[in-house]
């Protein structure tokens, strides 16, 4: 920043600004430690990604050999999933939480700087694997045998040891949120006025306390397997290779939601705001969110309906339900903007765009729903489709979405719009062209995780489009980038509450005090700001009253 | 997984808080609840381990290399009894603190951690005996199992007596009074949690089989 | 705030949603791949064929329905002034609608889904043809006439206890004989890791895992070669596991199952005196020990293979060998650990390439002088 060397602080301690930052134990600047981290991996990730999508834009061997492509899509998978989503949405859990829930810390301060230092730390034992002797290759999943010591070298090591590393960093991290959403509120915000970004970062808190602790005793059982002569996972001493996969799915599954809830707590923020509405059935919202978290837990094997090993009827059926909360939230997303007065900034682009690509994801679930047409997908590109479509048009928009809702609270800068817009037309039309094409490819029998195809079957025009399409993704993050390094350099511009919104983080300064609040308004619904700018439902005959208005 | 002592509230966070909650329980006590919700997920993906394994295996079990025996060791017994009663022992030991009384709590802990050793002592000799036995930790699925779980159960023991040992060492300098005492709640939660996990352990690898 | 212009933002759209609608429309083209699965050949594929028309169906029309709305929302509902819409919290009967509805939906595909299952799941008591697959990295072996304790045996290595067992040469893979019009049961084994044994056109795939026993039921209806490829990640030669499965009218079946036997017969045949011994080992399957190995013109050769990759099967393959110029395939593969002797037919002087056909990369030069 240009203005360092003018600070006065800068004269008076001894102590540099690095120091305050390594030792910092302020929930807002571990958050933005974790924000930042997580765009560095997200690109660390997004160029393995593109070294995917170079070599297999066209039949033959280009640029990877299968040995280094078993590499890349390992650790892109691995990198995008435990250090670009979990750290990012822990970012903003860390962030946004204690601010809207008016309170001036987490729970556990020094256990949240912690749980943040562990995640550099798993991420360099996670990549030294590349210097020294190559990263895993057995894909983020890592199934059992490949992944024992007979076919896999000590990058499956470096692997075991950095996620259990990185799980550690989740459990600590959860606990302290969910004690801080518990512990911390301030008066009269009870738990059904509690923002929704709140609960869906509490559910996923609770969703990792249960998750992560499983796979952790997986990762452990492999690594004994590995390296003390164990036999959990290998068949040929006594073990079960398929345990593997029910104990990863079990933690998998989960996962998935962990990555993904967040995000719909974030839209569920960004578009009440720019439809000037409240969300659309709050309790219903909070209903679903804590159903999926439960229904969550019993869905794992849908993963392993070709293994021959699961009871399928049961897996099919939950699967199939777990689609009617999420549906229920689609519904509501929807009904918000409905007589809405709606303001397309980017943050309110990228939340729209969440709804269009997320209903695809999620629609594709009722195929994988059903065991016949899951037998025909299942480790297809058309699985490769569907996840990205999840976790890519619906996790990565979702960041992006906070980005530029939250950066002017956390920076006191606005992200320029212009060119935020100019990001997702990029992103959104990169991100079907790469993803959309996929589906089609798996349809038609292309496994995923396959280095080459032959030119004759048909798989090369759409293999082309989805590398154009991931290209298009990565000038989009370019974009973003030269964004928020252009708007660091600006002037502070933003104000306290530059989107007219509702909760308690628009009610103190941006960037807040490190304290947070001087005062707090009176909390008499889950809208506190809209109470105190607009009269407050305590002052309900102000406000044009809505004919099928519940509360 | 075994950061135990990292959750322990040596400062006092709540201070921190100017947020007020339902009241009820101590944030502190809180955070160490959560994480013991998160240890029994862990042993809970070992037991699934070993209960899917012990059901592909019918009677066939314990897979053990030919002519190595799995017997149970009158040692075992005694170090449950001594881990069992110990739960008994911290209990004691709170509700002392609680009335006020520090060298109750003291004594307490004191007996507490000196019944972990004990324990963990037995089962380190448990260990050397099965080794001689030809029952190890690689060459069959039963060793891997057992000794994963077991090893994993006194890891969090050893993790325990320490915890005690910083609560002893706090209790000696007189750090807690019938109402600052909640460190000394925390540890013993850990250490109830720890006594169950052994007794469960106890029942599926010696007693049901 | 910057606001785009109207016309701008209107463009962007229309440019977005006509590139999505050529992408779907180019994609529909005949014989490339679209949206909808290649035509099913079996009497099982046919049943998920017909379900996934129908989810699809379902999933088009849901589809419609809410991108509808939320375009809808987008256009009707742009800010215009500043005033406070209408605060709806909440409508109980369309959030009543909207659970139970989808509710509804969702179970019935379910009990479409299983009762389709229960169909492609059938196991026969007497299958007319019995296959076994062994997956193994990164090949396939398929054993025909082999006996009834593979039905649980996982580890097995179809050779002399079958009719006859069938290897891949190079990268094409085995070629599956199968009848068509009767009921074939697949029984999958893996030697080693876990594949996946993927007929696309079957719209059906299993796993083949080491320690047990899969197996599933089909009845191929058209006739027909059609290619498989394993599904399953196994390593470095996953992308080039490949098989293909002809499907042929019984009589024809028949009088190929029967030359395959004679083949089998003939094939062992005892080492001949007087053959000149090449050595050659491999450690890893990146090179073979030997990269460079001689052997006088005119002889008959016995190319002594030591494998000594503990890891996977190699074997040693002269290309252009055989009198009509043909390979001199290395049959059986040496197991992991194990010695094999291959016979080589008397060589013109020259340079040969020998390769191991499982992994075209190793390769060394036999020079015949």
């Amino acid at each position: 920043m240009a203005t360092t060397a003018l600070s006065p602080r800068a004269g008076a301690y001894p102590r540099s600004r690095v120091y305050e930052w390594l030792t910092t134990t302020d929930h807002k600047k571990i958050g933005i430690m974790y924000i930042t981290s997580a765009y560095i991996f997200f690109l660390i990730g997004g160029l393995m990604a593109l070294a995917i999508r170079t070599e297999l834009a066209a039949p033959g061997t280009q640029f990877l050999n299968p040995d280094i492509f078993n590499q890349a899509f390992t650790m892109h998978g691995t990198t995008m999933v435990f250090f670009f989503v979990m750290p990012m949405l822990a970012g903003f859990a860390n962030y946004i939480v204690p601010l809207q829930i008016g309170a001036a810390d987490m729970a556990f301060p020094r256990i949240n700087a912690l749980s943040f230092w562990i995640i550099p730390v798993s991420a360099l034992l996670l990549f030294s694997s590349f210097g020294l002797g190559g990263a895993a290759a057995g894909g983020w999943t890592s199934y059992t045998p490949l992944s024992e010591a007979k076919y896999a070298g000590i990058g499956q090591d470096f692997w075991l040891a950095g996620l259990l590393l990185n799980g550690v960093s989740s459990i600590l991290g959860a606990i302290n949120i969910l004690a801080t959403i518990f512990k911390l509120r301030a008066p009269g915000l009870t738990m059904l006025r509690l923002p929704i970004f709140v609960w869906t970062v509490l559910v996923t808190s609770v969703l990792l306390i249960f998750a992560v602790p499983v796979l952790a005793s997986g990762l452990v059982m492999l690594f004994i397997d590995r390296n003390y002569g164990g036999a959990f996972f290998d068949p040929a001493a006594g073990g079960d290779t398929v345990l593997w996969q029910h104990v990863f799915w079990f933690f998998g599954h989960p996962e998935v939601y962990i990555l993904i809830l967040p995000a719909f707590g974030i839209i569920s923020e960004v578009l009440p705001v720019f439809s000037r509405k409240p969300l659309f059935g709050y309790k219903a919202f909070v209903l679903a969110t804590v159903s999926i978290g439960v229904l969550g837990f019993g869905v794992w094997a849908h993963h392993m309906f070709t293994t021959g090993a699961v009871f399928l009827p049961f897996f099919s059926i939950t699967t199939f339900l777990i689609s009617v909360p999420t549906g229920v939230k689609m519904f509501n997303w929807i009904a918000t903007m409905w007589r809405g007065k709606l303001r397309f900034t980017t943050a309110m682009l990228f939340a729209v765009g969440f709804l269009a690509s997320f209903l695809i994801g999620g629609l594709d679930g009722a195929f994988s729903a059903s065991t016949p047409i899951d037998f025909a997908l299942q480790d297809t590109y058309w699985i490769v489709s569907h996840l990205h479509y999840v976790l890519f048009g619906g996790s990565a928009f979702g960041i992006m979405a906070a980005t530029y809702y939250w950066f002017p609270k956390m920076t006191g800068r606005f992200l320029d719009e212009r060119l935020g817009k100019v990001q997702f037309v990029i992103m959104f039309v990169g991100a079907h062209l790469t993803f959309f094409p996929m589906h089609l490819l798996g349809i038609s029998g292309m496994p995923r995780r396959i280095q080459d195809y032959a030119p004759n079957v048909g798989w090369q025009d759409l293999n082309l489009l989805a590398t154009i399409g991931s290209y298009l993704i990565g000038f989009g993050t370019l974009v973003l980038l030269w964004n928020m390094f252009v708007a660091l350099r600006g002037p502070r511009t933003a104000g306290d509450d530059p989107w007219d919104a509702n909760t308690l983080e628009w009610a103190t300064t941006s960037p807040p005090p490190s304290y947070n609040f001087d005062r707090l308004p009176e909390i008499r619904s889950e809208r506190p700001l809209f109470d105190l700018k607009h009269g407050g439902a305590g002052h309900a005959p102000a406000l044009p009253s809505g004919e099928g208005s519940q509360r | 997984m075994t950061a135990t002592t990292d959750v322990l509230p040596t400062d006092h966070p709540v201070e921190l808080a100017h947020g007020h909650g339902d009241g009820g329980i101590n944030t502190a006590l809180l955070g160490m609840l959560l994480f013991i919700a998160s240890e029994i997920m862990f042993f809970a993906g070992l037991f699934a381990a070993y209960f899917s394994v012990r059901a592909k295996y019918g009677s066939h079990w314990p897979a053990l290399p030919e002519g190595v025996e799995f017997a149970i060791n009158p040692l075992v017994i005694i170090a449950t009894l001594i881990l069992v009663s110990s739960s008994g022992v911290i209990q004691w030991g709170l509700w002392r603190i609680r009335k006020g009384d520090r060298r109750g709590l003291n004594r307490a802990f004191a007996l507490t951690m000196l019944m972990g050793l004990t324990f963990l002592a037995f089962q380190a000799t448990d260990y050397v005996l099965l080794a001689d036995e030809g029952i190890s930790l690689n060459g069959s699925i039963f060793g891997s199992l057992f000794f994963t779980m077991t090893g994993f159960h006194g890891a969090h023991v050893l993790g325990g007596v320490i915890g005690i040992g910083i609560i002893l060492s706090r209790g000696m300098t007189g750090q807690f009074s019938a109402r600052n005492h909640v460190a000394v709640e925390a540890v013993s939660a850990y250490w109830h949690f720890v006594d169950v996990v052994w007794i469960f352990l106890f029942l599926t690898l010696y007693i049901l089989r | 705030m910057i606001r785009v212009p109207h016309r701008a933002r209107r463009s962007l759209k229309v440019f977005a949603v006509a590139a999505l609608v050529a992408l779907v429309a180019g994609a529909c083209q005949a014989d490339s791949p679209g949206i909808f699965p290649p035509a099913a050949v079996t009497q099982q594929g046919t049943l998920t064929q017909d379900l996934y028309t129908f989810v699809f169906a379902i999933a088009t029309a849901i589809f419609i329905l809410v991108e509808g709305l939320i375009v809808w929302a987008v256009l009707r509902y742009r800010r215009r002034d500043d005033r406070l819409p209408v605060q709806t919290h909440g409508n109980l009967i369309a959030e009543a609608a909207w659970t139970v509805i989808p509710a509804l939906i969702v179970i019935a595909l379910f009990l479409l889904s299983m009762q389709a299952q229960d169909k492609i799941e059938a196991k026969s008591a007497a299958p007319d043809v019995v296959v076994d697959v062994v997956g193994f990295q990164w090949q396939w072996t398929i054993g025909y006439g082999c006996p009834d304790s593979y039905e649980s045996a996982t580890n097995v290595q179809p050779g002399q206890d079958c009719d006859f067992a069938l290897t891949g040469a190079g990268k094409q893979g085995p070629d599956l004989h199968v009848p068509t019009g009767q009921t074939v049961r697949f029984r999958l084994h893996a030697a080693d890791v876990i594949h996946a044994f993927y007929v696309p056109r079957f719209l059906y795939k299993k796993d083949v895992i080491p320690g047990r026993v899969n197996s599933f039921e089909v009845v191929v209806e058209q006739p027909g070669t059609y290619a498989g490829q394993c599904a399953e990640l196994c390593g470095l030669g996953h992308g080039e596991m490949f098989l293909s499965l002809t499907a042929e009218d019984r009589g024809a079946y028949d009088a190929w199952y029967a030359a395959q036997v004679e083949g089998a017969k003939a094939t062992p045949a005892p080492t001949q005196a007087g053959a000149y011994e090449v050595h050659i080992s491999a450690t890893t399957a990146a090179a073979f020990d030997q990269t460079e190995v001689s052997a006088p013109a005119d002889t008959p050769l016995a190319i002594v293979f030591e494998n000594r990759d503990l890891t996977v099967q190699h074997n040693v393959t002269v290309l252009k060998a055989n009198p009509d110029g043909s390979d001199a395939i290395g049959l059986p593969f040496a197991q992991p650990g194990a010695t094999v002797t291959y016979q080589v037919p008397p060589l013109k002087a020259g340079a040969y390439t020998y390769i191991c056909t499982i992994h075209p990369n190793m390769t060394g030069t036999l020079a015949v002088q």
